[in-house]
Formats: C-alpha cells, sequence, structure tokens
C-alpha cells in the first residue's frame, strides 16, 4: 500500500508540475504575449510604458530563465504578488476561498437532498409515470445551463416575487446586525445561487442514484434480504441504498472540479464575492500571477480529487493496489 | 410521458420570462420618494448612497494600480489633485492648489497651495508632498501610466512650505494640465517611508498607513464586495461632503445592477445599456441622466498598403458607409454621427465641418476615377488585377463594433468593396494592428482633453506609436507641432479648427460615431452631475433627501 501510495503521490506531483508549466508556457506565447493587452492606443508613450512594465515585473528576461525562477518560487509555496492588486496571490485567493467553499458545500447539500430522495422513488416505481416524469426532469435540469437557469431565477424571485437577496453574499446594512442576524443575512444570499447550482447538479445525480440503487436492487442479497421477510423499507432504505451509496459519494469526489467548474458560472451571474469573480477578474486584466496563482488552485484541487477517490479505491480493493 | 413534463416546465420558465420581460408597469414608489427628477431643495448633510460598480478597485495608490474606470473614480475621492479640471475641458479650477502663475518665459510654474489642507492624520499637505508626489509620477520603479505627460519636467523645487516649482525645458500649450490635473498628491510622511521599488507589491501597506485628503476617507473595504468611503471630518471645504457614508457595492452584472437600481438596494448605477432605458423610465422613483462620454469610435485603413494611401479611396469608404443608418441601429437616441476626433460636446469643436454624407454615388465615381473598376464584372472592384478586398477586424465581446462591422460590409459591398469582418481576440489584434499586419480595423478611442493628437497623427508615431493606419502628412506633423507648441488652448483654437479640416479633407479614419453614457439615479440622490470627466464627479455635493435624521 505504501509504495502504491508513494507511486500515486509522485504521478500526482508531476501531473500538477505539467499543468502549471504549459499554463505558463501558454500565456507566455499567446498572440500578444503577457504584456500585450497593456498596449494603450489612446494614451501617448504606451510603448515605452509596456517595456517600463516588462522590466519592473522581470518580462524582459528571457522565458527560460523567467520559468526557472517562477518554478522555484512556487515550489517554495510562494505564488507572487497580483499586477492588479499589489497583494501576495495567496492572499487573494485566501479571500475568496471560504466563499466558493460555502456556496460549493450549500449546493451539494441541495444537490444530494433532491437527488437521493428523488432517485430512490423514481427506483422504487421503476417504468412508471413518476419514473419517467422524474428522469425527465433529471435530464432537463441537467441540461440547463446554469447562467441562464440563474438569470431567470433573479428575474422570478428578484423582480416577479422579489423576496430574496439577489447578488453578493452581504447587505449593504450589515454591519449594524448581530452576529446572528448577518449569519441570517448570509443565508439569504446563499439560497438563490445554491439552489441554481444544486439543482443544475441534482439533474444527472438523480440519474445516477436511481440506476445505482436499480442495480443494488438485482442482486442476490437483495432477494435474500427479502426472502427473510424483511420490510421492504428496511430492504431499500438499509441493505439497498448503503451499497447504492458507495459509488454515489465516488462521484461526488470525481465531480468537485465541476461543481467548482459550475460554482464560477453561479458566482458571476450573481455576483458571489468567491473564486470565480477573481478568477474572470484576472482574467480581464492579464494579472499573471494571479491567473497562474487560480490554475494552480484549481489543477491542485482535481488532481487531489482524483488521488483520494484512487487511494480509497485501492484501501477497499486490493485488486486495484496490487494490479 | 417525459416529453409532457419537459413541455410543462418550458412552458412555465418561457411564461415566467415573457412576464419578465412586460413587466414594465411602473411600481409604486415604495420609498415614498418624489416623482420629479430634480427638486429645487436645499441639501441636506447625512446619509449614506450606494453605488453599483462593475469591479473591486485595485489599491488605494494611484500611481500603481491599473487605470481603471472604477480606480480612478474611487481614488479621486480620496485624495486631491493641485487643480480640477472642469468638464468643459477648458476652466481649471484651484483645489490644493489655491493659485498658480507662469515665469516671463513659461518654463516655470509656480502654484501657491493653500495652508489650510491636512491630511486625515492631521499632519498639513505641504509642498514637501508635491515635490514627493513628482518624484513618485517619475520613478522607473514606479512605473506609473501617466509618467509619459511629464517628460518636459526638469524639475519641482518646494521654495517653502506652500509654494512650489515646476521647471520645464520648454514651454507648451498645456503645462499646467500636465502637472497639475493628471495625477492626485501623495502623502509624504505616510507613503515616503516604502523606498519606490517596493512600491507595485505594497498594495496591503499602502492600505494599512492610508491617510487621505479628498472628501471622504476610506472606512471598509472587502475585496470583490463592497468599498466603503466615509465623511473625512477634517476635509478643507466646509460643511463637505453632504453624505456621511458612500457604499460601492461590486456587481459584475449588469443585468443584477439594473434589478438593484429598480428595487432601490443602489442609488446609482454606472453605466446602463440603451436597451434598459424603457424599463427604468417606466419605474418611479428613478431617473437616467445621458451624456457623452469622450469616447468615439472610428474605422482606420492601413496606408500602407496600396489601395488606402490614396486620398480618393479613403474618402469613398466614407462615403460608401451610411452612417446614420449605423447609430440609428446601434444606439438608437444615444449615439450620433461625428467628423472629426472632436465631437460637438467638446468646446475646440470646429462648427464649420460636419461630417461627409452618405453618398453611394459619390463614392463610386471617386473609386471609378482612381482606377478601381469592376474589370471582371464578379461585383468586386479591381485594379492591376488585384481586387478591392478588406479585412476588416475589431476586438471580440464589444456588441457595437461587431455590429457595425456586419453593417458595413453589406454597405461598402454596394459600391463593390468587399469586406471581410473578422472579430479578433483584444492581444492578438493589438498585435496585427501595432505591426502593421491589417487593411481595416474598428477602433475605440478617446478625446486627449490636451488636444496634442501627436500620438495618433504624427508621421514620427508610425513605428511603435499609436499611429496605427500610418498616416502621414509634413503639413499635419506642422499643424500638430504648432498645437502643442501654442501657449495655451484659447490661442491654440484656430490651429484646432484646421486639424478638423484637415482630417475632414484626408479622411485619415472614417470616424464613426460617439455614444452617451447612462447614469442610473434614484430620485432621493440629489446634486449627482455625472459628465465625461467622471461619473461621480462632484460626490462631494451629493445628498440625499432623507439625509438629516
Amino acid at each position: 500500500m505504501t509504495s502504491y501510495l508513494l507511486r500515486r503521490t509522485a504521478a500526482s506531483l508531476v501531473l500538477l508540475w505539467l499543468v502549471v508549466s504549459l499554463t505558463f508556457l501558454f500565456l507566455h506565447l499567446a498572440p500578444g504575449g503577457v504584456s500585450g493587452g497593456w498596449v494603450n492606443l489612446d494614451q501617448a508613450g504606451s510603448v515605452e510604458q509596456r517595456q517600463r512594465l516588462e522590466r519592473v515585473y522581470g518580462l524582459d528576461r528571457p522565458l527560460a530563465e523567467q520559468y526557472l525562477s517562477w518554478l522555484g518560487r512556487y515550489a517554495r509555496g510562494d505564488l507572487g504578488t497580483s499586477w492588479t492588486h499589489g497583494r501576495p496571490v495567496t492572499r487573494v485567493i485566501a479571500e475568496a476561498l471560504p466563499a466558493t467553499l460555502l456556496l460549493a458545500l450549500a449546493a451539494t447539500c441541495v444537490e444530494l437532498g433532491l437527488a437521493v430522495p428523488l432517485g430512490i422513488w423514481a427506483a422504487r416505481r421503476r417504468g412508471s409515470p413518476t419514473d419517467h416524469a422524474l428522469r425527465g426532469a433529471g435530464l432537463f435540469f441537467f441540461s440547463l445551463p446554469s447562467f441562464w437557469f440563474g438569470l431567470m431565477a433573479i428575474l422570478a424571485f428578484g423582480y416577479l416575487w422579489p423576496i430574496l437577496p439577489l447578488s453578493g453574499m452581504r447587505s449593504v446594512d450589515a454591519h449594524t446586525l448581530g452576529p446572528v442576524g448577518q449569519a441570517v443575512d448570509v443565508g439569504r444570499h446563499l439560497v438563490l445561487p445554491a439552489l441554481v447550482l444544486g439543482i443544475t447538479s441534482a439533474g444527472g445525480t438523480l440519474r445516477f442514484a436511481r440506476n445505482s440503487l436499480l442495480e443494488v436492487l438485482e442482486q442476490d442479497y437483495i432477494r435474500t434480504a427479502r426472502a427473510k421477510g424483511l420490510s421492504e423499507a428496511r430492504v431499500v432504505g438499509v441493505h439497498g441504498l448503503r451499497n447504492a451509496l458507495s459509488p454515489l459519494i465516488q462521484l461526488l469526489g470525481v465531480n468537485l472540479p465541476s461543481l467548482l467548474n459550475g460554482a464560477l458560472i453561479v458566482e458571476v451571474v450573481f455576483s458571489w464575492p468567491g473564486l470565480g469573480q477573481v478568477t474572470l477578474q484576472s482574467i480581464l486584466t492579464r494579472d499573471l500571477p494571479m491567473i497562474l496563482g487560480t490554475t494552480t488552485l484549481a489543477a491542485t484541487l482535481v488532481i487531489l480529487g482524483n488521488l483520494t477517490a484512487d487511494l480509497a479505491q485501492a484501501a477497499a480493493d486490493p485488486r486495484v493496489r496490487h494490479g | 410521458m417525459p416529453r409532457n413534463v419537459l413541455t410543462l416546465l418550458t412552458v412555465l420558465l418561457l411564461t415566467i420570462s415573457a412576464a419578465c420581460g412586460g413587466g414594465d408597469e411602473p411600481t409604486a414608489g415604495t420609498d415614498g420618494e418624489t416623482p420629479g427628477a430634480e427638486t429645487a431643495a436645499e441639501p441636506r448633510s447625512g446619509g449614506q448612497a450606494v453605488i453599483g460598480v462593475s469591479s473591486d478597485i485595485g489599491g488605494v495608490n494611484e500611481v500603481v494600480t491599473p487605470n481603471s474606470l472604477i480606480n480612478t473614480e474611487i481614488l479621486r475621492r480620496l485624495f486631491i489633485p493641485l487643480v480640477d479640471e472642469q468638464p468643459d475641458f477648458k476652466t481649471i479650477s484651484p483645489r490644493l492648489a489655491e493659485s498658480w502663475e507662469f515665469s516671463e518665459d513659461r518654463k516655470s510654474l509656480t502654484f501657491h497651495l493653500r495652508d489650510d489642507v491636512v491630511w486625515s492624520d492631521g499632519e498639513p499637505v505641504t509642498s514637501a508632498d508635491v515635490v514627493f508626489s513628482y518624484r513618485a509620477w517619475t520613478d522607473p520603479d514606479v512605473a506609473w501610466e501617466a509618467a509619459y505627460a511629464l517628460e518636459a519636467v526638469e524639475a519641482v523645487e518646494a521654495m517653502d512650505e506652500h509654494t512650489v516649482r515646476f521647471d520645464f525645458s520648454r514651454a507648451y500649450s498645456t503645462q499646467l494640465l500636465d502637472t497639475a490635473a493628471g495625477a492626485v498628491i501623495l502623502p509624504e510622511h505616510a507613503w515616503g517611508q516604502k523606498p519606490f521599488s517596493e512600491w507595485r507589491t505594497a498594495g496591503d501597506w499602502f492600505r494599512e498607513n492610508l491617510v487621505v485628503s479628498g472628501p471622504f476617507d476610506l472606512e471598509s473595504w472587502t475585496p470583490q464586495q463592497e468599498v466603503v468611503l466615509k465623511r473625512n471630518p477634517l476635509y478643507y471645504e466646509e460643511g463637505l461632503p453632504y453624505l456621511d457614508r458612500l457604499v460601492l457595492r461590486v456587481v459584475p452584472n449588469q443585468a443584477n445592477q439594473l434589478t438593484q437600481l429598480l428595487t432601490g438596494d443602489l442609488d446609482l448605477v454606472i453605466q446602463l445599456s440603451p436597451d434598459d432605458v424603457e424599463r427604468v423610465e417606466s419605474t418611479a422613483g428613478v431617473r437616467i441622466i445621458p451624456y457623452w462620454t469622450r469616447g468615439y469610435i472610428a474605422l482606420g485603413t492601413n496606408q500602407r498598403r496600396a489601395p488606402f494611401g490614396a486620398v480618393d479611396v479613403r474618402r469613398a469608404i466614407t462615403y460608401g458607409i451610411d452612417r446614420q443608418t449605423l447609430v440609428d441601429s446601434i444606439w438608437g437616441e444615444y449615439g450620433r454621427v461625428i467628423a472629426s476626433p472632436i465631437p460637438p460636446n467638446i468646446w475646440a469643436y470646429n462648427q464649420d465641418v460636419e461630417p461627409l454624407p452618405y453618398d453611394p454615388d459619390e463614392a463610386r465615381r471617386l473609386l471609378d476615377e482612381a482606377g478601381w473598376t469592376d474589370s471582371d464584372g464578379d461585383g468586386v472592384r479591381d485594379k492591376d488585377g488585384e481586387a478591392l478586398a478588406i479585412d476588416l477586424v475589431t476586438n471580440t465581446g464589444n456588441r457595437q463594433r461587431e455590429d457595425a462591422m456586419v453593417l458595413i460590409q453589406e454597405q461598402l459591398g454596394r459600391i463593390g468593396v468587399a469586406v471581410t469582418p473578422q472579430a479578433m481576440e483584444f492581444n492578438t489584434m493589438i498585435q496585427n494592428v501595432m505591426g502593421g499586419d491589417f487593411d481595416a480595423v474598428i477602433t475605440g478611442w478617446q478625446i486627449p482633453t490636451t488636444f496634442d493628437f501627436r500620438y495618433a497623427f504624427a508621421s514620427e508615431e508610425i513605428d511603435g506609436g499609436s499611429n496605427i493606419i500610418a498616416y502621414s502628412n509634413p503639413e499635419m506633423d506642422q499643424l500638430l507641432d504648432d498645437i502643442r507648441s501654442a501657449p495655451n488652448l484659447e490661442e491654440a483654437k484656430p490651429l484646432i479648427d484646421r486639424l478638423q479640416v484637415m482630417l475632414q479633407r484626408d479622411q485619415p479614419y472614417t470616424f464613426l460615431w460617439q455614444s452617451q453614457r447612462l447614469v442610473g439615479v434614484r430620485n432621493r440622490l440629489q446634486g449627482v452631475e455625472p459628465n465625461h470627466l467622471f461619473s461621480l464627479f462632484d460626490a462631494r455635493h451629493w445628498w440625499v433627501e432623507d439625509g438629516a435624521e
């Protein structure tokens, strides 16, 4: 197991190095280079200004030298300083990360809260109109672009039936509230983005939960359980569900990147102050250290997610680690 | 069965969206606002206003944060410059400097500072701060993006605590604007401890060591969420600002900004789209303030390439583009056709220069005369075996320009010019355009308040400058130099008039349009006078009707 763990960890590190290096390279080799966007035709002396900034940021040095010194700093955990904020990249990310995690967590609760019970319901009524309707709805919400769904939610709850805040994370007067009031305030702001992200993710999960449970329900031990005379609720709820849930949890791990991805889009629609905003702004302002920082974080999360899933599977299944 | 459910859901969603689109009925003023746009009431002190901004500020130090709209808008409320440029581009009013005078040869400019201006920690603002600011503006490590405007300044010297003198290598028309209105004065006692070489990585440090001289101070700043400004009690103008607090909420999504303006969460939105006007106008308690911006859009042809070097071909292109139709279909009443880079809202506009009319017959005649005829009958003009075909580029993500390209393609097609529109990623476009590798490009420009157009039209700016179209005319070069070296802009006016005549004649660009910016304001917020200098212009004079409570 130890050698497997070392092997997989080493492979993950190599993968991470590849991803960030390629990002670095692509950003530098793109037409116009890193500093192309600094040319402001409207400003006299713009070309000289670009050269000044290139010198300040070390972009005038050979690419290989830039890459090596950047990689060295990265290896030591120094992600550099944002060009637009003049602040450490890690600090900008650290400020934005909690909001994204909160949104992702709330959305996962919505997703599971909807998908699992409805999936069970559909599986129990396999082939019935309910089953078809639920699967259809699942497909519909799975196919729904989250930004459009978000805009519709804004129109519905902000304009037609204005009961929920539409954007941001806190009200203007939030600082006047007590701790409980502030938590409630954030909660109210969280409702729409979490619902939109949760519902769009729930579509696929619902179908997965249904199929997974159906597969389990056809197993011999379920027949045995039924033959023992156990109640249907106990057969499905305990014997069936427990086994159907493990692939589902694995799916959640693998889905982590797509959940974060979705969060980025939903964040922009609802002006949620998380990583999505930071990423978008750094791309718009061509803030290279920030772009590299957010890319590295995303790559790390994806690779960690996969690594954890693999290791968990290896722990459970000896065939994997000795394979 | 699933199909039925799908249909049902689709219908439901469509109904919601239709209902929303039609939801234009005036809602009753929820917070008891007066319907009239401007009331003649006396300004009151107190209260707060909430503004929607599309992005966060980059930092509190103007010289090291990229010059985005929001940054400049907000930082100009925290710090004051020596003088204020007024929206007529002509009047310059005192601010930190209460008076100034030139030496006889105009190569020295002396400012007399007010003696009652203090930083928010109580320290006086003195000439030492001005000298320090000049050093920061021009330091190569600070690399301030507008440093070029100070290239003629040779020295800045503090004569006494409240007198400071700028020495120039030569006299020119905008010495005062360049040195005194272009940037704010920075606090030496607070920020002077940081070596200039560390300024670009000291975002947090500047914030922790922030002292201000302007009407507002920074109360709090939650990145990506909001910037809260509070009244600076030590601000020198008695009774100002009126507002206790000015809250800037980061709302990147434009649709959200509009909705929050209509629901009353926001008091002011800096930029509405013309499509939003109907909804805003039909909502009680909200008004729209339109104003002409400094920006304009122009189509430039690469005069390094064969057909476009000829004046007649460029004039034909202008005659062949129905600019009024472009403006009508893209901007409606919020845009207008322009004849030159100096539109009618600018004082130096030459009233005798009208935009060339849409005249396809004249365009055809000019092209025929220039030898571009459709000899092979394929509908596209040609000369010496080469077709009159233009690859027209603009940057992606700008709907108005992309729409314009398609209309222009169709219009020029009618006079036998084949246009291929292409939207390009901004960096790539700049790369191609700066390298001279393009036929024609649609770009946006800002009118320089100094009326120094050398960067765009002077021959010496063809290589490495902004004269991307390689327009070269010795007469123009001389004229541009003359405008620059006139003692002041008033006296340069006849020259600026001639500049417009020459641009009309040569058509180095086909100047397309100028548009208005639409500021949405709730009626409780009064005294708002946005203009092409700043949307938050004069925020120290803003007040709210429910302020004094």
